[in-house]
């Protein structure tokens, strides 16, 4: 769907998560960042897909509704995945609209999409600024 | 030894459209020599290269072949005496992307093809920020290479 | 910068090679089965074929210093990559070179008494016609489009000693970077002398298009006489992305390189050569 067509749920708190799984392989979407002494997303995990189309992601407004647990986002990829999150409300406020929808699917209810244009700085702002829910377990370098 | 049309003897052998050999192609700086850490960012490369589709759980590209060569040769070029090792990360449309958080700088390029490169800067002590692509002229990566090179 | 001034023109140049080239995307379609549709397609125009290394992708940026020879220490390949493809007419004057990211055509002199045949009226109308030729051929068989990344033309010349000059050591009285006695004002006996400059070739708008490359060699003919072989080389990125683009470059570079040439060589060869303007 283009993204014009998506409009922004204003459903979904400022303030509630969204979540992303990173893979915990460091330096695949995980780099050492020696400005903020610590290891976080690269700024490649916070893209749309391959074709163009919204960024995936869980939304914790979602989860708690359901009554289950952020970490509860990895499931099925437990093994090998950490989980990142951003506000809504930061995201909403880049310098590229970004709209955030609600996307439950079959295999994920508390499923959400983020629409919009992820310029370089657009992702690595998201990436600066997300913070770890399920930390990848990794040696300082 | 005979050249092209066999009438012409050489110093070394020519071959139509040989273009210039390496002897031409040094530059006026002093020889390069491949960083120390090259040897692992080549390695991490062909890593990259092993994952398969899918390899983030959101659908991503293989890496393309063409790309992670022409990113290794992007490296070798704007690689400078003293510049610390990128981190080296694959995007979800199958290219390569470098990578340096350090001294206050944030250095980012994507290679997305043999010419085209996205670079996104941000520098925390100047307050400088930009991004932009760039193609056949690399003088603005040139210049915060050499900016994150000379900061101590 | 096109300079509106004539170029200079000569009736005899020293050339024994011109090449015109554009450099593109790698079309991986492009293997063995559809050079041979190829071939056939050529027929007579171009019925002997050779086989040859193929010459790495090169690219003419600003603000990158590796040496160009400096490759990444690696080769990637699923298959064994397609040599580079010698299509050659029954003089062998008249050469296309092909291979998945290249398509070249070269005129060579091959007797003494070929004369170069000029730039406007051959070389380029002649690499027009096969290069649309190859890239309808390319659609038709579903291979993939040319996306040019880069042109050149090259120009080697043979300068020949004579009466002008007599060994190497002469140097000064063929290039103009030299006084004419630099050999007999030399200290120490010259055996041999060779150079290479780069220039910058730019747009209209003063703009970085690609590099000039002017390289000298020392050598010697088959009667063992001394001989200079300068070759010089245009190459940088199509005005735009169509056929009209690389043609624009070519033209430019072309004019770079018989400006250049006129610029350091000496009157005295030049009217040797038999310079008109």
């Amino acid at each position: 769907m283009p993204e014009l067509e998506y409009q922004d749920d204003e459903s979904i708190p400022d303030d509630s998560l969204l979540l992303r799984r990173i893979l915990s392989d460091p330096n695949i979407h995980i780099v050492w960042d020696d400005n903020l002494g610590c290891w976080r997303p690269s700024s490649a995990a916070f893209d749309n897909d391959r074709n163009g189309n919204p960024m995936s992601v869980v939304l914790s407004v979602e989860l708690v509704r359901l009554n289950r647990s952020m970490e509860s986002a990895l499931r099925g990829h437990k093994d090998g995945y950490s989980l990142a999150s951003v506000t809504a409300g930061f995201t909403r406020n880049l310098s590229q609209i970004q709209k955030i929808v609600k996307d439950p699917t079959p295999e994920e209810p508390a499923h959400g999409l983020v629409a919009g244009k992820k310029t370089q700085s657009v992702r690595r702002n998201l990436a600066k600024n997300s913070q770890w829910i399920v930390e990848p377990d990794l040696p300082k370098p | 030894m005979s050249g092209l049309s066999g009438t012409t003897w050489y110093n070394e052998e020519r071959l139509p459209y040989e273009g210039f050999g390496t002897s031409l192609a040094k530059s006026t700086s002093p020889e390069q020599d491949f960083p120390q850490w090259w040897p692992a960012a080549l390695s991490r490369i062909l890593f990259l290269l092993e994952l398969p589709e899918n390899w983030d759980s959101y659908g991503a590209k293989k890496i393309n072949q063409q790309i992670a060569y022409h990113a290794a040769q992007i490296l070798l070029e704007i690689t400078r005496p003293g510049i610390p090792e990128p981190s080296i990360v694959p995007t979800v449309r199958g290219n390569l992307q470098f990578e340096w958080h350090t001294k206050g700088i944030d250095l980012e390029f994507e290679v997305k093809s043999s010419v085209l490169i996205s670079v996104s800067f941000e520098d925390a002590v100047t307050g400088d920020e930009w991004e932009k692509d760039l193609d056949y002229n690399l003088i603005p990566l040139e210049d915060v290479i050499r900016q994150l090179v000379s900061r101590t | 910068m096109k300079n509106e001034l004539p170029l200079p023109d000569f009736t005899s140049p020293p050339l024994i090679e011109v090449a015109v080239s554009v450099q593109f995307e790698p079309l991986s379609r492009l293997v063995v089965p559809e050079i041979g549709l190829l071939w056939q397609h050529y027929g007579s125009r171009f019925s002997h074929v050779e086989q040859r290394p193929p010459i790495d992708a090169r690219f003419e940026k600003l603000g990158v210093r590796v040496p160009l020879s400096q490759k990444p220490g690696f080769q990637l390949f699923d298959t064994p990559p397609l040599p580079r493809i010698w299509f050659l007419d029954d003089s062998k004057r008249e050469l296309l070179q092909i291979q998945q990211n290249r398509f070249i055509r070269n005129w060579r002199k091959i007797e003494d008494d070929d004369d170069y045949p000029r730039y406007d009226s051959h070389i380029r109308p002649r690499f027009l016609e096969d290069f649309i030729d190859f890239q309808s051929f390319l659609a038709s068989n579903n291979i993939g489009k040319v996306v040019p990344n880069q042109c050149e033309v090259t120009y080697i010349n043979h300068l020949k000693s004579g009466d002008v000059w007599k060994t190497h050591a002469d140097i000064g009285k063929v290039f103009k970077f030299w006084e004419p006695d630099f050999n007999e004002g030399s200290r120490y006996e010259i055996e041999d002398a060779s150079f290479q400059i780069r220039q910058l070739i730019k747009d209209s708008e003063g703009e970085f298009l690609g590099r000039l490359h002017i390289t000298l060699q020392s050598a010697f003919d088959e009667n063992d006489d001394p001989l200079f072989v300068l070759t010089i080389i245009a190459r940088g990125k199509p005005l735009s992305n169509d056929t009209d683009g690389i043609m624009d470059f070519l033209d430019l570079g072309r004019e770079y390189i018989v400006r250049s040439f006129a610029d350091i060589t000496r009157p005295e060869l030049h009217y040797l050569w038999g310079r008109k303007d």
